[in-house]
């Protein structure tokens, strides 16, 4: 006769398991409404800041893996010409260089972008003028084009 | 020795090393070719039966080229093509003819000349960006 040990505790396992989903859930940040993620080719913002040494190794990576790959670097900036009301309106979260290699298909699909991160308030201005501090590449953002 | 034995010899080697010693190149073998910033695919080609048809950017003059195999392996090489070829570097500093690598792997390489490069995603929101009035870039 089997021993009756593992019955008796599933009902307090599944509690348990329950518990710790409902407090899982409560941990994942929400994601803001306001806040956007933009792509631009790594051209337009004066070109990928890894070395061709770095790139290659991370893209022979991927294809021995058969796998997704990357590179991210974070890009110092300086938002110009704002007023203090307008910097408290638009909040860079991030603004980063990334190179990522998915070797899952074939051919390999190579991303080669930044990525900008922006939380805006209620009321943000039309455009905000971002100045890459690496190389001084410097462009103005329409921000108002930009969707949810 | 005459030079063209030396240069039959030289392939061989290559070959040898490319696809490994005494294995036939197997079917659905891919040949992938990058421009050398790895940032861009400039070629692609499978092996099917004795056949690889590689269609390579016409803007493509160095690469770097990858010989995925079915097992998984991966072999990475230098390469620069030509307007009548494609060479691969060997370790001797000097290149090789593609098309001979293969042929004595028993592969006949075939090259399509196509517009752009294969799979680079292009970015989303660069139409976002203008010169920021009284400055330029």
């Amino acid at each position: 006769m089997k021993p009756k040990t593992r019955s008796a505790l599933q009902p307090f396992l599944l509690c348990l398991g329950l518990l710790v989903s409902l407090s899982l859930t409560a941990c994942v940040p929400r994601a803001n409404p306001n806040t956007r993620v933009l792509l631009f080719s790594a051209d337009v913002w004066g070109g990928s800041p890894f070395t061709e040494g770095q790139k290659r190794r991370v893209f022979l990576e991927a294809l021995s893996a058969k796998s997704v790959r990357r590179l991210i670097k974070a890009i110092p900036f300086e938002l110009e010409n704002q007023t203090s009301l307008e910097n408290q309106a638009v909040t860079i979260r991030r603004f980063e260089a990334v190179y990522e290699v998915n070797a899952k298909q074939t051919p390999p699909l190579v991303k080669n972008n930044y990525r900008l991160m922006l939380e805006l308030s209620d009321n943000p201005p039309e455009r905000i003028t971002l100045r890459n501090t690496m190389n001084g590449v410097t462009w103005s953002l329409r921000i108002a084009d930009t969707a949810n | 020795m005459g030079a063209m034995t030396l240069k039959a010899i030289a392939t061989l080697l290559l070959s040898l090393v490319i696809m490994g010693a005494a294995q036939s190149l197997s079917d659905g073998t891919e040949l992938l070719l990058t421009d050398l910033s790895s940032e861009l695919i400039v070629g692609y080609g499978t092996v099917e039966g004795d056949k690889l048809l590689l269609n390579l950017s016409h803007d493509t003059e160095g690469f770097y080229l990858y010989f995925l195999l079915p097992d998984g392996n991966v072999s990475a090489h230098q390469g620069r093509a030509l307007e009548d070829r494609i060479e691969v570097a060997n370790d001797a500093g000097g290149f090789l003819s593609l098309s001979e690598v293969l042929a004595d792997r028993g592969v006949n390489l075939t090259v399509e000349r196509v517009n752009g490069d294969l799979s680079t995603q292009p970015a989303q929101n660069d139409d976002l960006l203008e010169q920021p009035s009284g400055d330029s870039n």
